[in-house]
């Protein structure tokens, strides 16, 4: 009786290790994926025309414009499946959102303490949240997400694929703020006086303290301090903006400035500091000042990268949206391309993975019906790590 | 040789170009071959191309004329034709002053005209082949100029403009906006007819002469409201269109009592000059009205027949109470008349003249006038279909009363402005011609149902139910934004010339002002793409190039 119940018991679970199996090899990437568009833009600036792109194991193996036959035949001998989406595709990389809270319902500070540099994003991380789904339909294939602006130090951000569970290597950059919301009444510091004041307090206390005996919050700052670890202060106001530059020189970061709204006031001292800049998203509620802005900080050879998608709908596609605002603003077209793929994949540090289409980048790709500056164009398919996410009828 | 033969629609444009910017154009060279020729069938069969060369004859000889080919050319639906954008290589534009005068396709054969009657200014770009001529862009909603918050129907905003504000430039040379529609008070509250204003980058900015649209805010409701009582937030509305509507009936009525006045005063007047007034003599005065005494409560009846007909609606054990004290009142009035009576002198002369007096007419009273109301004015002329009506509503439920309310007061057009939820109600405002301000206001907002997009899904599926839409910026120099956000509505499925039209006609129709002259714009290429800018605007005569147009 019992040897029957075993041997049920096989043949059973047997059966579901198949199922299983055939199951991941449906949702698996398709081992070779030939992808044909009209144009692709495989860095900003940089087009293939005919363009083909060869994808394997998640990874752009190949891309060539105008493939010869003899190179279509080896293409077409390497992949397992292929996707036409017509001459009037346009294929892009996929969107970096460099600092974003999609997803996190406002978990993403420490209410009680102002300095928390030990916490980490990853870990309020919620890959099956509906935002993520919306980002990804929206063209953004990489994200930051980036601890939110009520802590002075507000801990180490996370680079994630959307949806995707983060891995081990999620942490990013170190978030710190000196806007208005980070300077609570109920806590230290009241003001940006009292920020810097903190700040100096905490960095003294690293000064001829062993690695060993250093807390986690520590441990944390001193991997900044130095520009080992880059950092993404928020700061609004041109005072904020002084104040984050004060910071940077007195404790050698490695800064980029978020959001920066008066950055035209301070230009002279962004410019010769050299730090890049992650703007708000422009929509047509932007103030002239925020509209003016990129074209500004173009001209003074800023980095400046935008920063798009939150929780919150806001009726047209974030990314896509600042890309034809800037182009409608003066900024060129490959720059305005540059600010949502290459530059803060730079930001994040991830240019060696995503931001663009050479080979050896992840398969990230978004196909357009037209220019992805264009508005008229809608996404056609988003495409991560080699497989099709979403899939829009043109 | 005094008279050439030219190619006027190509050939005029050389020498023109480059001087139309310095004033009035003099051709000094002229080819004498037509490169045309003989390829301009196809373009004359062209829907809207007409062949009639004496129509473009006489457009070459007018000096107030522009004729622009470009790459492409948009012409806004008018008079319930659909928008069109053609083919501009073999297509011209004429423009005047005033609007556009049609589209005109290059002439089968050479025109035969004298250089010197060549007057008109001609303007081509097709060598450029993404260029894109229309009429001037048109921010349905703008905050330029906004001074004040106005809060009466009866207060318009021309005149209450802020016109020397600067820093709209931009909006005209960058993104072709050339006119704007500003509410009264920024439409914060109800407010006046607002204003369309012309921008002109060197006359500066100027307001229309005609009152716009005026702006109601609906009802808000104090407590939470639901699907069955949200018809509630127009219930103002109906009671002041009601009121509107008694007031003009007040008017009409005091027009006829008018009318018998003035009737019966020349009767008087003729009267009393034919038989002047003797000594002692007085002229009869005029029956006086009625007081609410006499008509009203506590009227003391005359007869017992009256008696019982009041008694009527006493109640049955108060009749007897009040029978008696009535019956006393009834008795003390008719000693005291009698009194009256025998005080009262006796007339001389009444039986010696008989006819005269009964002929001599009384004063004639003037008719009271209706109190005057400029508030009810305003909502007359809003029935009467002379005014616009701007209403602001979000709720499918909400757009469904105001539609009901049009339908019902026959107003002739109304425009539903933000309408987050019009996709909801497309027939409603379809059957009741509305038109549909699209503003950033129609954001998601909560409790609402939203498509994905909103903004552009919106705007899109109302296209596509019939339903005209405009688009506004409730900004200042996020007007520039709004092709941009025109275009994403034709990612939607909106078709290009109907997002075309919501920023030309239909921005100007939901202005409440038609036949405007937004003048004429050049772009580089289509206004719908970002990476469109002025080349030339025209304006009625002048002719603006601007630097980045080589």
């Amino acid at each position: 009786m019992v040897s029957r119940r075993i041997a049920f018991g096989l043949v059973v679970g047997g059966a579901l290790a198949l199922l299983a199996q055939s199951a991941t090899a449906q949702n698996a990437a398709p081992n070779g994926l030939l992808i044909r568009a009209g144009k692709a833009w495989v860095a900003p600036g940089q087009a293939l025309v005919r363009a083909s792109l060869l994808v394997k194991n998640g990874k752009i193996v190949d891309a060539v414009a105008r493939p010869t036959n003899d190179a279509k035949e080896t293409f077409l001998d390497q992949a397992d499946s292929v996707r036409d989406f017509g001459k009037n595709a346009v294929l892009t990389a996929g969107f970096v959102d460099v600092h974003t809270h999609a997803g996190s319902d406002g978990e993403l500070a420490e209410p009680v303490e102002s300095f928390t540099p030990e916490l980490r994003a990853s870990r309020a991380y919620d890959a099956w949240a509906s935002a993520w789904k919306r980002i990804t339909a929206r063209g953004v294939t990489s994200a930051v997400l980036a601890p939110d602006d009520r802590n002075l130090a507000g801990g180490i951000a996370a680079f994630v694929d959307p949806g995707l569970a983060a891995g081990s290597d999620a942490d990013n950059y170190f978030k710190m703020s000196l806007t208005g919301a980070a300077l609570n009444r109920e806590r230290r510091p009241t003001s940006l006086m009292g920020a810097a004041d903190y700040l100096r307090e905490r960095a003294t206390e690293l000064q001829n303290l062993a690695p060993a005996k250093m807390t986690p919050a520590q441990r944390a700052l001193a991997a900044v301090i130095g520009g080992g670890q880059s950092v993404g202060i928020a700061c609004s106001t041109v005072r904020e903006i002084h104040a984050a530059l004060d910071a940077t020189t007195t404790y050698q970061l490695r800064t980029f400035l978020i959001h920066a709204d008066e950055a035209e006031e301070c230009l002279a001292r962004i410019v010769g500091a050299k730090v890049p800049v992650v703007l708000r998203p422009l929509g047509l509620q932007s103030s002239r000042k925020q509209l003016r802005l990129p074209g500004v900080l173009q001209k003074a050879g800023v980095a400046f990268a935008f920063a798009g998608e939150n929780d919150q709908d806001s009726g047209l596609p974030g990314l896509q949206t600042s890309l034809a605002i800037a182009v409608r603003q003066g900024i060129t077209a490959a720059d305005a391309l540059a600010s949502v793929t290459t530059r803060p994949a730079q930001i994040a540090g991830q240019s060696e993975r995503v931001g663009t289409l050479f080979t050896g980048r992840d398969a990230d790709i978004l196909v357009w019906s037209g220019e992805p500056w264009d508005l008229r164009s809608r996404l056609l398919a988003v495409i991560r790590n080699g497989t099709i996410l979403h899939e829009n009828k043109q | 040789m005094n008279r050439l033969l030219l190619n006027p629609l190509l050939a005029l444009f050389l020498p023109i170009a480059s001087t139309a910017a310095q004033g009035a154009f003099k051709p000094d060279k002229l080819p004498e071959t037509w490169p045309e020729a003989g390829k301009t069938k196809k373009a004359a069969k062209k829907p809207g191309a007409t062949k009639d060369t004496a129509a473009l004859r006489k457009l070459l000889g007018d000096a107030s004329v522009t004729l622009v080919r470009a790459g492409k050319l948009f012409l806004p639906g008018k008079l319930g034709k659909t928008p069109r954008i053609v083919d501009g290589k073999k297509s011209w534009l004429a423009y005047r002053a005033g609007g556009v005068v049609g589209l005109f396709a290059a002439p089968d054969q050479p025109l035969e005209i004298a250089a010197n009657e060549v007057k008109a200014k001609m303007l081509d770009f097709s060598d450029k082949p993404d260029s894109f001529a229309g009429p001037g862009l048109c921010d349905a909603d703008s905050r330029w100029f906004v001074a004040s918050d106005a809060g009466d129907l009866s207060v318009g905003a021309k005149g209450q403009l802020e016109i020397w504000q600067e820093g709209w430039k931009d909006l005209v040379l960058k993104s072709g906006i050339t006119t704007v529609f500003v509410p009264a008070g920024g439409a914060v509250g109800t407010s006046g007819p607002g204003v369309l204003v012309k921008l002109d980058p060197e006359k500066g900015a100027t307001q229309l002469g005609r009152p716009g649209a005026s702006y109601y805010q609906l009802e808000r409701l104090a407590t939470r409201s639901t699907n069955l009582t949200r018809g509630a937030v127009v219930k103002s509305l109906r009671k002041a269109l009601e009121g509107a509507k008694n007031y003009k009936k007040a008017d009409e009525k005091w027009k006829k009592d008018f009318e018998a006045y003035q009737k019966k005063r020349k009767d008087f007047l003729a009267h009393y000059k034919k038989n002047p007034l003797k000594a002692g003599e007085e002229v009869k005065a005029a029956p006086a009205r009625p007081t609410r005494r006499g008509r009203g409560r506590g009227r003391i009846p005359r007869t017992k027949e009256e008696l019982e007909k009041m008694l009527e609606r006493v109640p049955p054990a108060m009749r007897d109470r009040i029978r008696k004290q009535m019956e006393a009142r009834m008795k003390a009035a008719a000693d005291k008349a009698k009194a009256d009576a025998a005080k009262a002198p006796k007339k001389t002369g009444d039986k010696a003249k008989p006819d005269d007096k009964k002929k001599a007419p009384p004063r004639p009273k003037y008719p009271k006038k209706p109190k005057h109301d400029r508030t009810k004015e305003a909502l007359l002329r809003i029935l009467d279909g002379k005014t616009v009506l701007r209403i602001e509503a979000h709720r499918a439920a909400e757009i469904k009363a105001v539609t009901k309310l049009a339908l019902e007061f026959k107003l002739p057009r109304i425009v539903l402005v933000g309408a987050t939820e019009a996709f909801k109600a497309a027939d409603e405002l379809r059957k009741a011609g509305a038109l549909v301000v699209i503003t950033p206001q129609t954001l998601p907002r909560q409790g609402m149902d939203t498509l994905e997009e909103h903004f552009a899904a919106n705007a899109a599926k109302l296209a596509a139910a019939g339903v005209p839409v405009a688009f506004g910026s409730r900004g200042k120099e996020q007007g520039a934004m709004l092709s941009l956000y025109a275009a994403r509505s034709v990612a939607h499925g909106m078709p290009e010339a109907q997002a075309l039209q919501a920023l030309t006609q239909n921005a100007i129709d939901a202005a409440g002002t038609s036949k405007v002259d937004t003048g004429m714009v050049v772009f580089s290429a289509n206004p719908l793409s970002p990476t469109a800018h002025v080349l030339c605007l025209i304006r009625g005569s002048q002719v603006v190039r601007l630097q980045g147009d080589k």
